[in-house]
């Protein structure tokens, strides 16, 4: 059962990114769950929302991302819904985070650490929207064990 | 996000800070790669970022990138404990020469 919740809507730019991030610490504070677990929320959101922003609109176009997030007894819980291009960040291959320098891929580390990250990601399409879930369990502030081969994170427990 | 860069013997130092994100990384990379152009051995001082999101990492790829194939030395300092944390699960700590602060990694490339 969700405790406390918070609603927020951003307009399709990088810059409103840093409205969420203020409004995640207020509410991290309040709600006592400041620390790895608001931190880890705010990279995971940062990550897909700047994935959002860059490519899923038309340049020029603009738009509104909701972002929802509900505090419950054991974990956090943040729906992200925008009305860009279809884009689910689980179908992108994670990148080899083994290789040396020369051979390292520059891009794909975003959705890495939102997989890593979260405890659970979820996808779906509806109608026109993109819906992503990120669950983040609370009183657990290790990560999953760092680096993340499988191809979506599952629920604990 | 202001970048201060600064010079020890043959060590050029580069220092920002408070976040390394897709709103800051463009007009930081831009004075990094400047720095890279010009001067053989380069120290990121990192002490400042507290968050550095796949943005970050990315310019902070590009510039070792960058120096391996220019023959520069590149070193960083001062990782945050998020930051470094970051760079973990990414599997970054073993591309690049990380020291504790800037007078380590400056001994080590002088």
């Amino acid at each position: 059962m969700s405790r406390a919740s918070m609603r927020l809507v951003l307009t399709n730019q990088l810059s409103e990114i840093r409205r969420l991030t203020d409004a995640i610490d207020d509410f991290a504070n309040r709600y006592t769950f400041a620390g790895q677990a608001s931190f880890k929320l705010n990279l995971a959101l940062d990550e897909i929302l700047t994935n959002i922003i860059s490519y899923g609109f038309v340049r020029g176009a603009q738009s509104e991302i909701r972002v929802d997030i509900d505090l419950e007894d054991d974990k956090i819980v943040a729906r992200i819904l925008d009305s860009g291009r279809a884009f689910n960040p689980l179908d992108y291959p994670a990148p080899d985070v083994g290789l040396s320098l020369e051979d390292r891929e520059v891009g794909g580390y975003g959705i890495h650490i939102i997989r890593t990250l979260m405890d659970e990601v979820d996808y779906c399409r509806q109608g026109d929207n993109n819906c992503l879930l990120l669950v983040k369990c609370l009183g657990n502030t290790t990560s999953k064990g760092g680096i993340s081969n499988g191809n979506r994170s599952q629920p604990k427990g | 996000m202001e970048t201060e860069v600064s010079r020890k013997g043959s060590v050029v130092i580069v220092s920002a800070g408070d976040r390394l994100d897709s709103n800051s990384s463009a007009a930081f990379q831009e004075r990094l790669n400047k720095v890279i152009e010009n001067e053989p051995s380069i120290v990121v001082d990192m002490s400042r970022f507290n968050y550095v999101s796949s943005a970050g990492l990315r310019v902070l790829l590009m510039a070792a990138k960058q120096c391996k194939a220019a023959n520069r030395k590149l070193a960083l300092c001062g990782l945050q404990p998020d930051v470094h944390m970051v760079f973990d699960i990414s599997g970054f700590l073993p591309l690049f020469s990380i020291f504790a602060d800037t007078n380590e990694a400056v001994t080590a490339l002088s």
